[in-house]
């Protein structure tokens, strides 16, 4: 059954700057009025993953006029806004400690209420924000830092049913693409190579013995840099990156509707930066089909990192009367609020 | 005009409410690990004490480093929002001002140092057996009675404090961070 939730009266300014996205928006009654994303990709490309002095470095910079971005595009000054939500944990401290501490002085220079948020409950719950499917739901949360199979049984109720032994599937995605020389981000790199290739060429290890709804890509990983340093023309490139994607997404999608069946939910999700695979979203998409499940996948641009998830959350927490105090600390990593395992039984 | 002055880039916090260069009330607290909380309480206390509200301050200082970068960065960032949200200038303070109008010393990475042997000289970056940090006050290792920056000591400083508006202000790191380079160069995207 679909949960109604309650927002925040007032707009709620949400702040996102847990690793190297700096971004603001602005949430009005459970509505997305704005969502300004200013990327640094092309900052750490040069490195090979993010650098988190830089990227700290950069949050600061770009913070403030941010900001300024999302109040103009949702027609709003600041001082209209009620409330402040932010990331506070899990992700890069320095990263995490720019907006906290911009988020705290706005909220102390204003009066308004704070609210910290934690980042992966804020991708958990994004399937919900276009109004589609509520708790329950079994969401598969995919990102560069993680990879979990979420029950999401109410806001701050998360049974953890399944989640990776190593590597996380972006992960997974950036160190195939370093492979194959293809650069980064991993994802978008790895996807357009896959374009042209040809995925039934490669036969690649799918990790753990099934049934599971647990994930290892350690092997996959291996198994893609071995092969990579016998390929010799462009197409091989492509047909190995086409191999690994199917390989990879077949299995975070075959799992998911495998956790469907375990907890017998009726309704399926997918975030995260990986949810933004073109492939991935397709599987989940005829499996939902096929399964008769309710289906939410968050837009693009909700799946990668963003402040409208955060206030979205934070909107909803506040409508319960939570509130952070102004001595909130940021978290490098941190269990979801409410969160339990779970044990899955298969037949 | 009032102004108020935050510094955070050592491991003591400092706030400052200043009536044009005199001090008015100040507060400092060792605070590692949590700048902007105890900066935020003593803003509340000194602000109390004075019988000011935030939004009789005309400017809103920070001391920009260099220090430690994320306690610079802490500073910074909270002056620059609150200054925002209340539509008023800020500026910004050398920490070598803020420690004092001598010789100073700033611990930056391990055994050396950032000194400043006259106010408005350019910093060098020294040993910590350089003979010149005997004739400085500064922290870190090398200093057996240390002297912080303290937003207290801003009086002295603050008639040539340039104001801009908030999203102005940047921190003055004076050193880039440490990175280590690839072992194989990274490849760049294939178009």
């Amino acid at each position: 059954m679909k949960e109604s939730v309650l927002h925040f009266h007032g707009p709620v300014l949400g702040i996102e700057t847990s690793c190297d996205e700096t971004s603001a928006a602005v949430l009005i009654d459970g509505r997305v009025a704005s969502n300004v994303v200013n990327s640094q990709t092309d900052l750490h490309m040069k490195w090979g993953g993010i650098v988190p002095e830089a990227a700290a470095r950069k949050h600061i910079e770009n913070m403030l006029p941010v900001i300024e971005e999302a109040l103009m595009r949702a027609n709003l000054s600041l001082a209209e806004v009620a409330a402040v939500a932010v990331t506070n944990r899990p992700g890069l401290v320095g990263a995490l400690s720019v907006g906290l501490t911009c988020a705290k002085g706005i909220a102390w220079a204003n009066g308004l209420p704070l609210i910290g948020i934690h980042h992966l409950e804020a991708h958990a719950l994004s399937p919900m924000m276009g109004g589609e499917i509520g708790p329950p739901y079994v969401c598969l949360l995919a990102s560069g830092g993680h990879t979990e199979l979420l029950y999401v049984r109410g806001v701050g109720e998360y049974s953890v049913l399944g989640r990776t032994l190593d590597d996380a599937a972006g992960e997974a995605f950036d160190k195939a693409a370093r492979s194959l020389g293809l650069g980064s981000p991993g994802g978008p790199a790895i996807q357009a190579a896959a374009e042209s290739g040809n995925a039934a060429r490669y036969s690649l290890p799918r990790g753990l013995s099934e049934p599971t709804l647990d994930f290892s890509f350690s092997g996959l990983k291996t198994a893609v840099a071995r092969t990579a340093a016998s390929v010799e023309s462009d197409a091989d490139v492509n047909d190995l990156a086409a191999s690994f994607q199917e390989t990879i997404c077949s299995v975070l999608a075959e799992r998911t509707l495998l956790a469907c069946d375990v907890v017998g939910s009726n309704a399926v999700s997918v975030a995260g930066g990986v949810a933004a695979n073109i492939s991935l979203r397709s599987k989940i998409k005829s499996g939902a089909e096929k399964k008769q499940l309710m289906l939410s996948i968050p837009p693009i641009e909700l799946c990668t990192d963003n402040a409208a998830m955060i206030a979205f959350v934070g909107s909803i927490r506040l409508a319960r009367g939570e509130r952070s105090e102004l001595d909130l600390d940021c978290v490098a990593d941190s269990p979801l609020p409410g969160e339990v395992s779970y044990e899955p039984a298969f037949e | 005009m009032r102004s108020v002055v935050v510094s955070t880039s050592s491991p003591v916090a400092s706030v400052g409410l200043y009536e044009g260069t005199v001090l008015v009330s100040a507060r400092e607290e060792r605070a590692e690990w949590a700048a902007s909380r105890a900066s935020l309480h003593a803003l509340d206390e000194v602000l109390e004490e004075a019988g000011w509200a935030a939004r009789d301050v005309g400017c809103w200082i920070a001391d920009i480093g260099p220090g430690s970068f994320t306690g610079v960065r802490v500073g910074v960032m909270l002056v620059k929002a609150i200054a925002f949200a209340l539509g008023k200038p800020v500026s910004g303070l050398s920490a070598f001002d803020l420690i004092g109008p001598t010789a100073a010393a700033i611990p930056v990475r391990r055994a050396q140092y950032l000194l400043r042997e006259l106010p408005g000289e350019e910093p060098s970056l020294v040993g910590e057996d350089d003979p010149r940090l005997a004739a400085a006050s500064g922290y870190g290792e090398r200093f057996e009675e240390p002297v912080y920056p303290s937003a207290a000591r801003a009086g002295q400083v603050l008639a040539k404090a340039v104001t801009v508006r908030p999203e102005e202000l940047a921190p003055a790191y004076m050193l880039e961070p440490s990175i280590s380079k690839p072992k194989v160069p990274y490849p760049e995207r294939r178009t």
